[in-house]
């Protein structure tokens, strides 16, 4: 079953008389649960892609369907629902607000949503590894554990899909490796389809796909048949 | 204000920069303010204590009190009613008999009968020509019911009978004397019967008389020298104080709003609506406002505390109210210059992690 569809999906940007075709109109079907890797050069496309199917910016063409309904046709109160509902998302530099302590990042959840489930932010936190730093700030945290905080925090919300550029950038190869680890085993077991942008070639073996992208085009899809 | 207040416990140095700064202008404008309220009632309370419809004065005198002569030809101090009360001003300089420091005051003849006899709060009304009524604050309240003055380098001295509250004019104590003593002054005999003006207490008062232009009070105080200019400075300073706020206020808020962009970038991309995130700074700037504004109100009561009392301080809660509502529209409005910035946030770069 497909959660996300993008159907000749583009985005140019246009900056004075130059026009970048960042993304080139491509379909791509993510299903359910699915783990999903892009890896591509610099500029290739890939933090455009992720945004577009993010739900923060509009194609230039074509569709983005998250559950058969089109992203383009939101209005921007909309999207930002579809983010907050059905999306998590783990920056390179973690998606946590670095004035709020680990636990408030998810009591702010809390007040949006105007319902609590602090039995599930302790299973995450518990599940992550990082029980013990509820109280902690982020800077406080190193790298690793931030991005632990970050998928518990991501997961928070029952997404349907986990977006995901570079999450590891900032960590050695070992804990990379680690928070990968974590991050597949917590959304294969919540069930929830992740997209992670990296140019780690040590993380490929977690995707179930893996997607290469050159110059605005997805080429070479390997899949490996896992899952 | 769940973000901001939290926000703003996580960066007190930065924004207790800001209190600190809303603080300081608050506290120079509310000072500015007392002292620009004081001074105009020290300019006009003897005058607003007639609770007068229409003051007449010679049409030639240019609205000023000072410069206005009407002769017997166009007031008869004999057919006055007691609610047509004639007034001679004068400005005087007098001393205590035994004293050689001079003492700056306001000299108003008038009838004891009539409606604008002060209000007493010692003694009682004068009742002949050599006694007169002064306001406590002459001399900074060294006189004392049965002191002698001389007025204006006098060999006569007048017995002061009676002592009276809040009458100053052009920011000096007034000194009520009777026309008499006021024509004796001012023209040498108490023979001649001139006045400055004829104050009218009811609209039904108020006589049209050829060479005579009744003002309203308001008007007369207005054109006493300088008491316009005085306003039109300390307006122009509250002014700019205001609109520097503004700026101040707009600037920071920018700056701490360009150095948090990412934060808000992340914001954005979990779903938190723009409106939370506009709402989050608006709050903030109120906050910071709330705190700096009150802040500077009390320690502006507290300077009253220990001000000298020859400062013309007074306070207006009315004008007080409006500038802490203004001063945090400011604030709020330096905030909105920043909800732009929010709502351009590149979601790429905010993603891509390079905001
Ligand atoms: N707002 C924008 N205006 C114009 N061009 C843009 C804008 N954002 C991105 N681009 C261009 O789009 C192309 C793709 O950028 P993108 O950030 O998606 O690449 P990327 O694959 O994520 O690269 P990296 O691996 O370095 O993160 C680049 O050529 C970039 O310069
Ligand atoms: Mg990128």
């Amino acid at each position: 079953m497909s959660v996300l569809e993008l159907k000749r999906a583009a985005k140019t940007f246009k900056s004075g008389d130059t026009e970048t075709q960042a993304v080139q109109p491509l379909d791509l079907t993510v299903d359910a649960g699915e783990f999903i890797i892009l890896t591509g050069p610099s500029g290739s496309g890939k933090t455009t892609l992720l945004t577009m199917m993010g739900g923060l910016l509009t194609p230039t063409s074509g569709q983005i369907l998250l559950n058969g309904q089109d992203l383009g046709r939101m209005k921007e109160k909309q999207l930002s629902q579809v983010r907050f509902a059905d999306y998590g998302f783990i920056l390179q530099s973690s998606n946590l607000i670095p004035f709020l302590t680990v636990d408030e990042q998810f009591r702010l959840v809390d007040r949006l949503n105007k319902k609590s489930d602090e039995a599930y932010e302790a299973e995450l936190l518990a599940a992550m590894g990082m029980a013990g730093e509820k109280q902690s700030k982020p800077n406080q945290l190193s790298g690793g554990q931030k991005q632990r905080v970050a998928i518990a925090r991501a997961l928070y919300n029952h997404p349907a899909v986990i977006f995901a550029d570079e999450p590891t950038a900032a960590l050695d190869s070992e804990r990379a490796a680690q928070v990968v680890q974590t991050l597949r085993d917590q959304a294969k077991e919540h069930h929830v389809a992740v997209i992670m942008v990296t140019h780690d070639d040590d993380l490929l073996k977690a995707a179930d796909r893996i997607y290469n992208m050159v110059d605005g085009k997805l080429k070479d899809v390997e899949s490996l048949g896992r899952s | 204000m769940y973000l901001a207040t939290h926000e703003l416990k996580a960066n007190k140095g930065r924004y207790g920069l800001v209190i600190l700064i809303l603080f300081l202008i608050a506290y120079l404008i509310y000072f500015l303010t007392g002292l620009a309220y004081g001074l105009a009632s020290d300019n006009r309370l003897a005058v607003d204590q007639w609770h007068a419809n229409r003051i007449g004065i010679s049409q030639y005198a240019n609205s000023n009190l000072a410069a206005s002569t009407l002769g017997p030809d166009k007031i008869n101090l004999a057919n006055l009613k007691p609610t047509q009360a004639p007034l001679g001003e004068m400005a005087a300089v007098v001393n205590k008999v035994g004293s050689q420091k001079d003492l700056n005051a306001t000299i108003f003849g008038i009838q004891f009968d009539s409606f604008i006899k002060p209000k007493l709060i010692k003694g009682h009304q004068v009742t002949t020509n050599h006694q007169v009524v002064v306001d406590e604050r002459l001399g900074n309240g060294t006189v004392k019911v049965g002191d002698q003055l001389h007025i204006n380098g006098s060999q006569a001295s007048y017995h002061i009978v009676g002592l009276t509250r809040n009458n100053l004019y052009g920011t000096l104590p007034v000194v009520y004397t009777t026309l008499g003593t006021y024509d004796q002054l001012r023209y040498g005999s108490a023979r001649v019967k001139n006045v400055s003006g004829i104050v009218y207490q009811r609209a039904s008062d108020v006589q049209q008389i050829k060479g005579i232009k009744n003002l309203t009070p308001q008007a007369l105080i207005t054109h006493i020298p300088g008491y316009s200019a005085q306003n039109s400075t300390f307006s122009l300073m509250i002014g700019a104080l205001f609109i520097i706020v503004l700026f101040i206020v707009g600037i920071f808020m920018y700056i701490l709003t360009l150095q948090n962009i990412s934060v808000y970038g992340i914001m954005r991309a979990q779903g938190i609506s723009n409106r939370t995130l506009i709402t989050s700074v608006l709050d903030q700037s109120l906050i910071l406002g709330v705190i700096g504004i009150g802040l500077g109100l009390i320690a502006n009561q507290l300077t009253v505390l220990i001000l000298p009392a020859g400062i013309p301080y007074a306070n207006n809660l009315m004008l007080v109210a409006l500038f802490s509502i203004g001063l945090l529209a400011m604030v709020v409005l330096g905030a909105i210059f920043s909800v732009r910035q929010i709502l351009k946030i590149d979601p790429i770069r905010a993603i891509g992690g390079t905001a």
